[in-house]
């Protein structure tokens, strides 16, 4: 009986205690509380370590400390462990469903960790409150972007663009959203809006960087799976050009008069055109096939008129660390509207990486060239093989690239006959593209080559070998006109110094063209 | 006349270090938690009022004070928590945190406003004492957690018992007329009285004393979705470069390497600019015109000059 009454009177006990607790049951024991407040002062000055061992004292001192587990959560996602955060996100839910912007941080710990469908109704709870709901709106677009579903991103974009400090984020992804969906004039309206954000963020340079022109660079060949919205290209292109000497004429007065050359400067019209097409992706690589037409006109030295068709395929892929790439081309050229020559090269290279912003390369070049007629035919019919070495770097930013190579080839003409032009060439060309300022973009390129030719030279009477500089100044500025037209200027100056008169030569060329691309 | 300027160097450095003694000694006695909306702290109880964030640390005399819309959280040395409420000014008494001789104090002085104290489980030691004082009113603690609320305006102090026992006194000078408050119970000290009957508080009273005494987080930008790389207009992917998303259209500004914003991918190598720019140069890299004269392989006829 006194056994039973004290079994009631526990009883009793229990659940008296129950009741004078359970108002104040949101708050944990005094121990957890304690290492919980500590833990704050590293967290707010991101001593991520630190914070995440008095967190999880604090949790194992009271494991329904809802505040200690959503904290320890929050610095493990600081961490960079989102699957690590989003039990202990969870739990703090459980335990209080209330809590502000839990719903939001379990839903970006959800996307960090690439479960978009599971972060989705998350952020649509944190959507619903007034504190949360431009944030949320942005992941919720991230989300939805990611899961490429475009549409049901664009008004989470619109509505966090709404949020200043969102602004600029929320246009720029907007942007990538249209491009990816082929949207170009759009999406660059977007990327305009983006690229006014604060300059020192990664989205407003890459946003510059894309509107200034590096995204009128040749497309990278890019890992496989990575997605491109448009796969084909066409263009065309008018332009005119002055070419002070069209006929390479020496510099040597007696000689050229010699030679009947009484005016080898002129103007031409160039016209070209051309396509790309980049196959689907797959897991072996990328490849693009394209084919490009060339035509000069010249005003008055019409048996210079050259025509140019090149039909190439390039195909790459990474392996491991290195990229391997491979690219196949043929060239056909009609001088004044008779075929010229055709040739076929064949290019094998390998690149490395060295971080994000610089890759060296090495590769090798076969060219076969085939000459339809005197006084080349069969002379210069020959065989060139070249290796060269390439390093490529950012000078700062994605859209100011430069790069330095050099070159050995050995050019082996087929018949006896063509000595005049077997060499040995070394090659060495430096290259730097840069933005200015909102203008356009523009480069500047060096090469200096050497051409020690074999065998002694008939314009010498064979008294001599041949032995060339040749010296190349490219300068070129293009600016976008509109979203389909660019305006182009180049500039080459070519300075051949040889020891043999015939030679020695100067050549300049001036251009000036607009380009209509889509 | 050196040795004398010598001497009285010696003595303003002697003195300067002996000035700035006292301060080198004072102990850090607790530390800004939290602060939510802005808080204020006062060196010693006097002189000007100066900024508390996150880490600012408190030592004796110290004042803390709080605006209406604001709260802060101090934790001590002694592990014991205290949130201040808004429109709450608090001063950190003496403190005795010797372990070692299990002595332990802790004195606050609320001055106005509203406090909740989590009084860590040192002071359950015997002889250890915790106490916060108003004008009105002592509370000494043994147990856990209790709230306290002083209005300066109508001059009395609201005790409420949230955990364990809370032992409330007057502060008439006269022995006697204490009570033990348990958990959900209050009592009122007016000025110039004995505490009142303790009484018990319903949850809608409760709720209304820890009004504004909750802090969650630093009071800074905790969440994820604010201090997101993405907020910060970091590129979370690669993929995510738009220039990576270039496509198509060739400019005759087109090199072997083109940039990502994350990596640099490089394309074909093998021909100059100029061979790109400019196919006629390329295409008539001899003259012609020479060996159309005389071709290929045979020695001109007339005068050459060679150079050297």
């Amino acid at each position: 009986m006194t056994r039973r009454r004290g079994w009631i009177w526990r009883v009793t006990g229990v659940l008296i205690g129950a009741l004078t607790v359970a108002p104040t049951s949101a708050w944990a024991n005094a121990r957890s509380q304690a290492l919980y407040a500590k833990g704050l002062i590293p967290f707010h000055n991101a001593r991520w370590d630190e914070a995440y061992r008095l967190f999880d004292d604090a949790v194992k001192a009271d494991g329904n400390d809802a505040l200690a587990l959503y904290y320890r959560g929050l610095t493990a996602a600081r961490r960079g462990q989102p699957n690590v955060a989003i039990p202990d996100l969870e739990r703090a839910a459980q335990i209080r469903p209330q809590l502000s912007h839990l719903a939001l941080d379990l839903g970006v710990a959800y996307f960090d960790a690439q479960q978009y469908p599971a972060a989705l109704p998350w952020l649509e709870k944190a959507h619903e409150t007034a504190a949360d709901r431009f944030p949320a709106a942005l992941f919720l677009g991230l989300a939805y972007y990611r899961l490429n579903d475009f549409a049901k991103a664009a008004p989470y974009f619109a509505e966090a663009e709404k949020d200043p400090e969102l602004r600029a984020t929320a246009h720029y992804y907007a942007g990538l959203a249209l491009l990816r969906q082929g949207r170009e004039s759009e999406g660059r309206a977007e990327l305009t809006q983006a690229s006014q954000g604060r300059p020192d963020s990664e989205t407003v340079r890459e946003a510059q960087g894309y509107l200034s022109g590096a995204a009128a660079l040749r497309r990278p060949p890019a890992p496989a799976g990575t997605p491109y919205a448009k796969r084909w290209s066409l263009y065309g292109d008018v332009k005119f050009e002055y070419d002070s000497n069209v006929a390479l004429a020496p510099d040597n007065t007696q000689l050229r008069q010699s030679l009947g050359i009484a005016g080898q400067g002129d103007g031409r019209a160039v016209l070209g055109f051309g396509g790309a097409y980049t196959l689907p992706d797959n897991p072996i690589a990328q490849f693009t096939a394209s084919y490009d037409f060339y035509q000069s006109m010249h005003f008055q030295l019409h048996q210079f008129d050259l025509q140019g068709h090149r039909v190439r395929l390039e195909g790459s892929r990474e392996q491991g660390p290195v990229q391997l790439g491979l690219a196949g081309t043929y060239d056909f050229y009609a001088l004044n509207y008779q075929s010229f020559f055709q040739q076929v090269m064949v290019t094998p290279w390998i690149a490395l990486p060295e971080g994000e912003a610089s890759s060296s390369q090495v590769y090798y070049t076969f060219r076969g060239r085939d000459f339809f007629r005197s006084p080349y035919d069969p002379e210069r019919d020959s065989h060139d093989n070249a290796i060269g070495v390439r390093q490529y770097g950012m000078l700062g930013a994605p859209d100011r690239v430069f790069s330095v190579g050099y070159q050995f080839d050995k050019d082996d003409p087929i018949p006896h006959s063509g000595n005049d032009f077997q060499y040995n060439g070394h090659q060495f060309d430096v290259d730097v593209q840069v933005p200015v300022a909102t203008l356009g973009r523009a480069e500047f390129s060096y090469l200096i080559r050497l051409e020690d030719y074999q065998f002694p030279n008939s314009r010498t009477g064979f008294a001599k070998r041949r032995h060339d500089t040749d010296n190349e100044v490219v300068l070129a500025f293009a600016r976008d006109l509109t979203e389909f037209l660019e305006l182009d200027l180049a500039f080459l100056g070519d300075f051949n110094n040889s020891n043999v008169d015939n030679f020695e030569y100067n050549r300049q060329i001036v251009s000036i063209g607009i380009k209509a691309r889509y | 006349m050196t040795q004398r300027r010598k001497l009285f160097a010696t003595w303003c450095v002697v003195g300067f270090l002996a000035a700035a003694l006292p301060a080198w000694s004072a102990t850090e006695v607790a530390t800004v938690a939290a602060v939510v909306g802005g808080a204020e702290l006062q060196r010693g109880g006097q002189g000007a009022w100066q900024l508390a964030t996150v880490g600012s640390a408190l030592f004796e005399g110290d004042r803390v004070r709080t605006r209406q819309s604001s709260r802060a959280k101090l934790i001590f040395q002694d592990d014991s928590v205290v949130d201040v409420g808004p429109g709450s000014e608090l001063q950190v008494g003496t403190q005795v945190f010797d372990d070692s001789a299990r002595r332990y104090k802790g004195v606050l002085s609320l001055i106005g406003g509203k406090i909740r104290a989590v009084v860590s489980d040192y002071y359950k030691a015997p002889g250890a004492r915790y106490e916060v004082e108003t004008p009105t009113a002592v509370s000494g603690v043994r147990g856990t957690e209790f709230i306290v609320q002083y209005d300066s305006t109508s001059e009395y102090t609201d005790i409420v018992g949230i955990e364990d026992e809370v032992f409330v006194e007057g502060t008439l000078g006269v022995v006697g007329g204490g009570v033990k408050l348990r958990p959900r119970t209050a009592t009122r000290v007016q000025k110039g009285r004995f505490p009142s009957v303790p009484r018990r508080i319903d949850d809608a009273l409760l709720r209304q004393y820890l009004d504004g005494l909750e802090i969650i987080g630093t009071g800074g930008r905790d969440s994820l979705g604010s201090s997101h790389p993405a907020a910060r207009g970091a590129l979370l992917a690669k993929n995510d470069a738009a220039t990576s998303l270039a496509g198509g259209p060739t400019s005759e500004l087109q090199t072997a390497a083109a940039p990502t914003a994350r990596r640099l991918v490089v394309g074909v190598p093998g021909e100059t600019r100029a061979a790109q720019f400019f196919p006629d140069s390329y295409a008539n890299s001899q003259p012609i015109v020479d060996y159309r004269v005389t071709p290929p392989n045979q020695a001109p006829t007339g005068t050459v000059k060679v150079g050297f």
